[in-house]
């Protein structure tokens, strides 16, 4: 196995037993190709160590919960009841003012354009008021 | 750890979770971020929004594996923020050939892995890898995650995370050997190769 192999072979998919084999032999005697399997598997290989050697200080605990506990307080979450119900109250409340309104308005319309039907006798009345200029209309036209 | 306890706000209970995970949190921040102080910034909102959103928390993964997937979407977020904010560096432009490698004769691997500007390169060539393939690479070289977990956090198959790590090992390995032969090809080798 000659050094374009050896690098060819470590970058395939899969290395049979025997091509380990080679790769072996070949890195005992060749240190470029030894350094670079180095570098680029071995680097690859280790990378879960990579950051071993840095720990948080020990006090970076106490800061988180200083932290956590300080900011969750300030702005502390609503339960999930509690906005329900005011969603509930809220709806009902509208629905309330809104009933209310309408019901104004639809008779404060009645009473400022039939505000003489005060009772089902006067109906009566209007509705005879107007049969009576009806057949006097006719009455005058046929006149004429 | 008592899930019920955590629900209802207990802060012992918390403080608790928080000794128990911070450390690990931390660390994978940090190899997501490589900066250390954004590592911090990142399990503080970890630990904050999972305060908040506790009582959601439905057991369906262990607590361990919820924080961990909180950590990898706030990390992401800050890694995308920073790349808006000013071009990353790219292995293509920076000039790594004062890195010392250390020589075929003395080489040790531990030297190797404690190596500050390698650890730089690795991260560089983990920067070039596709999000989700760094991801994936990240979990799995993290506090000896299953494939299981990786999917749960990833919200994958099992298929999609094995393929998505096999891709970056892949990747990543293409990319440490083409900057390897562009920056220490033959000029690092101290002594005369002696190949047969």
């Amino acid at each position: 196995m000659n050094c374009s192999e050896f690098k060819q072979t470590i970058h395939s998919d899969t290395i049979n037993p025997s091509d380990r084999m080679q790769i072996d032999l070949h890195m005992e005697q060749c240190p470029e190709c030894r350094q670079y399997y180095h570098f680029v598997i071995d680097s690859v290989d280790q990378f879960s160590s990579l950051f071993d050697d840095i720990v948080p200080d020990d006090s970076f605990a106490s800061e988180i919960e200083k932290s956590v506990f300080g900011k969750a307080f300030r702005y502390r979450s609503i339960p999930l009841w509690i906005k329900l119900t005011s969603a509930a109250a809220a709806i009902a409340i509208g629905l309330f003012v809104g009933k209310t309104a309408y019901d104004s308005r639809q008779s404060g319309t009645v009473q400022n354009e039939y505000t003489f039907i005060n009772t089902p006798a006067d109906t009566v009345y209007m509705a005879e008021t107007t049969e009576i200029m009806y057949f006097s209309l006719i009455n005058e036209n046929g006149d004429q | 750890m008592n899930i019920e306890a955590l629900r209802k706000g207990d802060q012992a209970a918390f403080r608790q979770l928080i000794d128990m995970t911070h450390r690990d949190i931390f660390r994978l921040a940090l190899k997501f971020t490589s900066n250390q102080d954004d590592a911090k910034d990142i399990a503080q909102e970890v630990y904050l929004e999972a305060f908040r959103n506790i009582a959601g928390f439905r057991e369906e993964a262990h607590i361990k594996t919820w924080l961990y997937r909180i950590t990898v979407n706030r990390s992401l977020n800050l890694i995308r923020r920073n790349q808006n904010k000013h071009q990353t560096l790219s292995l293509e432009n920076e000039d790594y050939s004062l890195v010392q490698l250390p020589t075929s004769s003395s080489y040790q691997a531990d030297q190797r892995v404690e190596s500050k500007e390698l650890k730089k390169i690795l991260n560089e060539a983990l920067s070039q890898l596709p999000e989700n393939q760094k991801t994936a690479f990240l979990l799995h070289n993290h506090d000896g995650m299953s494939y299981n977990e990786i999917a749960e956090i990833m919200k994958l198959s099992l298929n999609a995370v094995e393929s998505l790590i096999f891709r970056s090992r892949s990747n990543l390995k293409k990319i440490l050997g083409a900057f390897y032969e562009k920056n220490y090809s033959k000029a690092q080798v101290l002594q005369t190769p002696d190949v047969k």
